[in-house]
């Protein structure tokens, strides 16, 4: 037993593991190459335990910090504490050991102090070019993981501080764009090293004893919090129902069943009777499922409670394997981590809609709208690749209006802006990018609205998709009503008309797809899906319904219908 | 998931080698996490089932003895 650290010291060290979290964000986003890290801030960063008990972490893209924890432990596991040196770096993105999809892929680094390891410090960043069949990545009609780009179990890119050249010459040749991995693994690096020397400054300043003993503390003050939250949702067994709209190879749907325990102060998430795995790539593996869940419940307790594995103790997720929700090898997995993940993440909130109505928010738009594209530079002749993605409605709660095209519930990415999309690419000039009326769900508090993005191909490029909720609606809760569904469609150079991928291209889905060519001319409308609405939409208060006419977010047509505009005012 | 003391019910904690040769992909047979490595193993009856660790064994055999809750042992 070491002893109590007081709480100026407790409150001191947390906040000190929280920056550096931050700080090694800032670090990637300031060095690194592409647009995927600088703008869209698609990384998220860590500290570790020895145990690999995640200590630490700050507010990056929820998804990936739910799943490092996976990718964390299995490399400890599979590789042992002795395997780790001063100055190592390993690399790893194997969705088959805990990675949450192929282009994610992480780096880990032991912190030593005194000739002994005290703590990993670790990043995981999605990389915009995996080396998969199609640029980008993200192939909406795999049918393998290994399809989705290369594998790469925990190894070591660094060895005791050098490069280990043989890892870098296999990777730089299998990824379209080497310039742009390099340059982004490196920021991994420059942002694990910063991280080293911030947990050297903090040991060096109050000793490797109070230092330990403030972690273990923050551990349990977090899993103390976390229970007495959980205390707070009426005990009771509650259930949620909802669907994958396809996967890109069939066109079938994908059911996902979950049952929630709340009893005492844990929870069980059970997604047992959900549907077998898919043959295409909207499959979750268990990381990606567990980590959709502890997103869900951060949201649903207090904020201020330190974000460690303390949180996540309470938590036990039963997924069963060789299903959507916990996909068996060789199965792909691409959209498990961008479709997947936020529906599971509603799925809670749709659960517990009755037993804490005032924390529970309508479902959002739920998806990432991955579209994908690559191709040749005209001008230099170097290859490019990009994964964009969109903003969507999310959905309405208790007092306020869901907010409009912010990237879905498992990202807290940014999109990448149009000077940038237009300046980094040759093959797009954006035309058109605005909210969309009527797309928020109808309620008390309105869902978010999604919006439109009108493109025009400028050089000849290949495009890939990856988006969900053309088929199926953004659930509103309570009596609320749905969000507008998304899609994509395509007009060819010197025709007329929007027309969807299917019809066109004779693709499987029109929402998932990979390797179309466009030629210069063609133009591609993607629409991103609204929120849910919160509660009866006539009981909106009427001020606020003139005010989403007169900002153009209700039609009146849409607010006589809906809302019974003009209402009394109040 | 780290509880790797002895518990009531008869399993012992297994670390095989990793092989990338011949991969084992093992699931907890309670919660369905893959298993990376080391696992809680229990036999009884000749069968012999995984798991995460000695805790998730005891709540797989505690709460529903006669029949697996996904009726078939897939991986275990
Ligand atoms: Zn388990």
């Amino acid at each position: 037993m070491s002893a109590a650290v007081d709480p100026v010291t407790l409150t001191v060290i947390e906040n000190a593991l929280t920056s550096t979290c931050r700080d090694m964000g800032v670090t990637m986003m300031k060095t690194s190459y592409s647009p995927i890290f600088n703008e869209s801030l698609d990384f998220s960063c860590v500290i570790f335990d020895p145990e690999g008990q995640m200590l630490a972490q700050a507010e990056f893209c929820p998804s990936q910090i739910g799943t490092i924890k996976f990718t964390v432990t299995w490399t400890l596991d599979e590789l042992g504490l002795d395997a780790f040196e001063p100055g190592d770096v390993l690399l790893h993105n194997d969705p088959y050991r805990g990675s949450g999809h192929v282009p994610e892929h992480m780096m880990l680094k032991g912190v030593f102090w005194e000739g002994k390891l005290f703590c990993f410090v670790a990043n995981v960043a999605h990389m915009s070019e995996p080396g998969a069949k199609t640029p980008g990545g993200l192939s909406g009609d795999a049918t393998e993981v290994f399809q989705e780009g290369l594998l790469l179990p925990p190894v070591k890119i660094k060895r005791r501080g050098e490069d280990v050249d043989d890892i870098w010459k296999i990777i730089l040749a299998n990824h379209r764009t080497p310039k742009v991995t390099y340059g982004d693994f490196r920021a991994m690096m420059a942002s694990l090293d910063l991280a080293e020397e911030r947990m050297h400054e903090l040991l060096a300043t109050y000793g490797e004893e109070t230092v330990r003993s403030a972690c273990r503390e923050l551990l349990e003050v977090a899993e103390r919090r976390m229970r007495a939250e959980i205390r707070s949702i009426p005990r009771g067994v509650y259930h949620f129902e909802d669907v994958i709209e396809d996967d890109g190879i069939t066109d079938r749907a994908y059911p996902m069943k979950l049952t929630l325990t709340v009893a005492d102060d844990e929870v069980i998430a059970d997604f047992t009777g959900s549907a077998p795995q898919a043959v295409g790539p909207v499959n979750a593996i268990y990381a990606v499922t567990a980590s959709a869940v502890y997103n869900a419940v951060l949201h649903l307790t207090d904020p201020t409670i330190p974000r460690n594995e303390g949180c996540y103790r309470p938590i036990t997720i039963i997924a069963p394997p060789g299903t959507i929700v916990n996909c068996a090898f060789p199965a792909p997995v691409a959209g498990g981590n961008t479709e997947t993940s936020p529906r599971i993440t509603d799925m809670v909130f749709g659960a517990l809609q009755h037993a804490i109505p005032e924390r529970i928010v309508a479902a959002c738009g739920g998806t990432s709208s991955p579209f994908l594209f690559g191709g040749a530079d005209p001008e230099t002749g170097d290859l490019y690749a990009h994964f964009h993605f969109e903003g969507v409605g999310w959905g309405g709660r208790r007092g306020l209006d869901g907010n409009d095209m912010v990237v879905t519930i498992n990202g807290n990415c940014r999109n990448t802006p149009v000077e940038v999309f237009e300046t980094r690419y040759p093959s797009f000039r954006i035309d058109r990018y605005r909210l969309l009326a009527d797309s928020g769900g109808p309620g008390q508090w309105r869902g978010g609205l999604g919006g439109e993005r009108i493109l025009t191909v400028t050089a000849p490029v290949t495009v890939s998709a990856l988006l969900n909720r053309m088929k199926t609606d953004p659930w509103g809760v309570l009596t609320g009503g749905s969000g507008a569904r998304g899609g994509i469609w395509i007009e060819r150079a010197g025709s007329e008309g929007w027309r969807t991928f299917v019809e066109e291209f004779g693709t499987l889905s029109p929402s998932k797809f990979s390797g179309i060519r466009l030629e210069p001319g063609d133009r591609v409308r993607i629409v991103m899906p609204g929120g849910g609405g919160y509660g009866d939409p006539h009981d909106r208060d009427p001020e606020m319904v003139t005010q989403d006419v007169e900002n153009g977010f209700v039609t009146i047509e849409r607010a006589v219908a809906d809302y019974g505009y003009p209402g009394e005012p109040r | 998931m780290n509880s790797r003391e002895s518990q009531p019910n008869p399993g012992v904690w297994v670390v095989p080698e990793v092989s990338y040769v011949d991969p084992q992909r093992r699931f907890c047979r309670y919660c369905g996490r893959p298993i990376a490595r080391g696992f809680w193993r229990v036999s009884s009856g000749g069968e012999t089932w995984s798991y995460c660790d000695a805790r998730h064994a005891d709540l797989d055999v505690g709460a529903q003895p006669a029949e697996h809750r996904w009726q078939e042992d897939r991986g275990c």
